[in-house]
């Protein structure tokens, strides 16, 4: 149908991706509803992290379309995508160790404001950038760290501060990759309630391990196995799915 | 510029790109193996030089001295690389400076031993004489340097393919961590290479005494010119080194030769399209990251 | 404001300079303090974007060679000269710079000393056009707007290097502290986070390798009108290996580290060339030590002390300057 995906804000058609022999996705396609919480599922090496890659243009796609509000984007740089709305988290934590909290929040900030560009005036006088990166902080209760450097920050502050950071550019879409990865249950906790508390019109797409969590959180689901979709639809329904019993929730 | 011109050009650039390929060697396969840009090889180099130079006046001997510039160069790498293995190792930033520091005080050092003059090594008596080759004449001991490193070319890159111990140092060369995983002691094979590089490029600095001389400067010299044929050659490459020392040193003599006024880029400009157009060297498989 | 506040002081403390020292040592300052704005704009590069470069001599030598056969061959106006040779430089940056900051870490350092070759190779051996060797001679001073102040006295030219040299670490510094100065150092923690961010990581490089060129061409100029000759000697990639260690001895990224160890380095070597042949291997050793005993350079002391104090490790800002590899 002409509109089957009208309410779509990120869709994904018939993606594939090899390195080398190895078939990492498998003409992949599925639809991210404006405004959901979108989970992507699958055991390791189900190709998750490369489907983010691929939709954020850190890897190109070999076949196939990734569309963000019905504009073909698969041949654009990360950069350029970023500054689309589509702005992401890695595994595992990639921020700017040797900057203080406040400046990994501010790299963010300025971006969104476009004074990213500026190259004579001091950063710190930068008042209303400052004031959104701290909004930021405040928002995820980091702003206590304001002025600490990023490496001497526990991990499950990163992690935040990795969402945060993200945020700083107001996203349209956020690509959450394992945000709980290596966490402790109270940090975990945490985190669930910073995804939770994101504004409704946010589209979130989650790649996570844990199935509490993503049960928890998604209201959609993705499940990919060995490069390949092999479910996809409403939380509830993927999670009865038969297939996805076996391959996925059965070795649990 | 008759052909009798082109042919003594082609055989000079034979002759450089014979020595070359000695101290290339073991620069790219260093490199390869442990990600390290040696820039104090080119001391090893001149330390061989040096040390033959002594050994020859003291003898008189051709023989002693290429003994003694290769285990003089081949124990100070082993110094060398014992003392500074855990900083080698460590991040380029580090390594450079530090092969660097090492180069500079190297290259004083000799400058005290040694004094300032260009010093120069007799060929061995056999060698000491001219040949006819299609009609020109040209000294025996430079075909004697090509020959030899056809040869020992040959040697090295069959060793490299063949023998155990090449295969062990090119699975260490191409995945690290799998190596050792596999039980092999990766640092050995580094120290051995690192040694075996290290007394080539002595070796080298002997052999070309009677070629290029022994002097102060001909170390960083050296040393350029290696890094060009790594880069030409693609990283951690034997075959690829060989090929690119011959390409370099004909293209060396022939740019002198043709084009004296912008020699230089004549070598350079080629190394560097190479290295942004095709980062994996001519020959290679291996980026410089 | 405190950051240009020391700059004015400093550069006050520096003007009056002449009032005490010889001759001499007014002509070992002008050039102590052209060698360390170079350094200070090479941090950029180096300590700032996490690049290394061994052969920013290149733009050093070509805006002076530039600005040096304009006005020997064309006589043109040693001000039009200037502009003329940083021109160049900054031209032949952007035009290089492109391609060559895709390669990262060691391969950018071969490429970068390759360049650095080339062009030493076309002074040296071009010999009609450059001089070879002899390099060019007969260098006149830009003629200065107020008819009293005569740029042949040694203290004016003091002034006038002075007066630029203020100006550009003015610039650097403000440059450095701006939202693009933040951006070159989240390229150096993390190329990926700022590609997610949206930020141009490649255009971020080509700007800080341009950036440190430009300030190389610039100190390029003020030495080679001080010395009223330019030559090969200002495009060896032994000068380009010396800023890049006063760099590291001075604490990549600092700014102010580098800029010390600089000059300083300028200092202790004319002194150690005049009373020995050993200025080489105090170089060499000076590198040896840095990175065995001061990983951080000078700037890392006061935190050193500082952090002894409240008994914390000191950052690793060395290390993470290297890119890969960097263990803390």
């Amino acid at each position: 149908m002409f509109d089957a995906n009208g309410g779509s804000i990120l869709t994904v058609s018939d993606v594939s991706v090899h390195f080398g022999g190895l078939l990492a996705l498998d003409r992949v396609t599925f639809n991210v509803a404006r405004g959901s919480r979108h989970g992507i599922l699958g055991p390791n090496g189900a190709g998750k992290t490369t489907l983010f890659n691929v939709i954020t243009g850190f890897v190109s796609t070999q076949a196939g379309i990734v569309r963000l509000n019905r504009n073909d984007i698969s041949a654009l740089s990360p950069h350029r995508r970023a500054r689309l709305g589509l702005v992401r988290t890695f595994q595992i934590t990639t921020l700017f160790k040797d900057l203080t909290v406040l400046e990994n929040a501010l790299l963010g900030a300025l971006v969104r404001l476009g004074h990213h560009r500026n190259a004579l005036r001091a950063a710190r006088d930068d008042s209303q950038a400052i004031a959104l990166a701290y909004e930021q902080l405040e928002q995820l209760h980091l702003d206590h760290l304001a002025d600490m450097p990023v490496q001497q920050v526990s991990y499950g502050e990163q992690r935040q501060l990795e969402i945060a950071v993200s945020l700083a550019l107001d996203p349209q879409v956020l690509l959450l990759d394992e945000p709980t990865a290596g966490l402790s249950h109270a940090e975990t906790h945490a985190v669930i309630d910073l995804i939770r508390n994101l504004p409704q019109s946010l589209t979130v797409v989650i790649i996570e391990h844990d199935l509490e969590v993503v049960f928890q959180l998604a209201d959609h689901l993705t499940v990919l196995h060995y490069g390949r979709r092999i479910a996809d639809g409403l939380t509830q329904e993927v999670r009865e799915d038969p297939v996805v019993r076996e391959v996925y929730l059965g070795t649990d | 510029m008759d052909l009798r011109f082109w042919m003594f050009q082609l055989l000079n650039g034979l002759t450089t790109g014979a020595l070359l390929f000695f101290v290339a060697a073991g620069l790219t396969v260093v490199f390869g193996l442990m990600r390290i840009l040696n820039l104090a090889h080119g001391g090893l180099f001149l330390l061989g030089g040096f040390v033959g130079w002594s050994v020859q006046q003291a003898t008189g001997s051709f023989t002693l001295a290429l003994v003694a510039g290769a285990v003089a160069a081949g124990l100070l790498g082993l110094i060398l690389q014992q003392a500074f293995s855990r900083t080698l190792l460590g991040s380029p930033f580090n390594q450079v400076l530090l092969t660097l520091g090492i180069a500079f005080v190297l290259n004083n050092a000799y400058l005290a031993l040694w004094g300032g003059a260009p010093r120069s090594l007799q060929a061995p008596e056999i060698f000491a004489r001219s040949v006819s080759v299609y009609g020109i004449t040209y000294p025996a001991y430079r075909l004697f340097l090509i020959g030899l490193a056809f040869v020992s070319g040959t040697a090295l890159i069959i060793f490299w393919e063949r023998s155990r111990m090449g295969a062990i140092i090119r699975a260490c060369v191409d995945d690290r961590q799998m190596a050792s995983a596999m039980g092999i002691r990766v640092d050995l094979v580094f120290t051995f290479v690192f040694v075996l590089g290290a007394m080539l490029a002595g070796l080298a600095g002997v052999l070309g005494g009677p070629v290029l001389g022994v002097s102060i400067g001909l170390d960083f010299d050296v040393l350029l010119l290696a890094i060009v044929v790594m880069v030409v050659g693609g990283i951690g490459s034997l075959a690829g080194a060989f090929a690119a020392s011959m390409l370099v040193g004909l293209v060396d003599t022939f740019g002198r030769a043709s084009f004296p006024e912008i020699s230089y880029f004549t070598l350079f400009v080629p190394v560097i399209l190479i290295l942004l157009l095709r980062p994996k060297g001519l020959f290679g498989r291996f980026t410089g990251e | 404001m405190r950051r240009e506040l020391l700059i004015l002081i400093a550069a006050v403390i520096l003007a009056l300079l002449p009032r005490f020292i010889s001759t001499y040592w007014v002509g070992l300052m002008t050039q102590a303090l052209i060698f360390g704005a170079f350094a200070m704009g090479l941090d950029l590069l180096v300590g700032y974007t996490g690049l290394l470069s061994l052969g920013h001599a290149a733009f050093f030598g070509l805006a002076g060679y530039g600005a040096a056969l304009a006005i020997t061959r064309w006589s043109l106006d040693p001000w039009l000269a200037a502009g003329l040779g940083i021109g160049l430089s900054v031209l032949v940056a952007l035009a290089y710079a492109p391609l060559a900051v895709r390669l990262g870490g060691l391969a950018l350092l071969t490429v970068t000393l390759a360049f650095g070759q080339v062009v030493w190779g076309l002074a040296t051996r071009w010999t009609t056009f450059t001089g070879g060797e002899n390099g060019v001679p007969g260098v006149s001073r830009p003629v200065l707007p107020i008819s009293s102040l005569d740029i042949a006295d040694p203290i004016i030219y003091y002034w006038f290097s002075l007066f630029w040299i203020v100006l550009l670490v003015f610039l650097i510094s403000r440059f450095a502290h701006s939202p693009v100065g933040l951006s070159l150092l989240g390229v150096r923690d993390s190329e990926t986070r700022m590609l997610a961010l949206g930020y141009n990581v490649h255009r971020r490089k080509v700007t800080a390798f341009v950036v440190a060129a430009a300030v190389g061409a610039v100190c390029g100029i003020l030495s080679t009108y001080f010395n009223k000759f330019v030559g090969p000697g200002s495009l060896d990639w032994r000068l380009s290996a010396q800023m890049l260690l006063s760099v590291v001895i001075g604490g990549p990224g600092s700014l102010w580290g580098p800029f010390v160890a600089g000059s300083g380095l300028f200092i202790i070597r004319t002194q150690l060339v005049g009373e020995t042949q050993r200025w080489v291997m105090v170089l060499g050793f000076l590198y040896i030590i840095t990175v065995l005993v001061l990983p951080g350079g000078l700037a890392s002391i006061p935190v050193r002390i500082r952090n002894r104090r409240i008994s914390t490790l000191p950052s690793g800002t060395f290390d993470s300057t290297g890119g890969e590899g960097g263990d803390v």
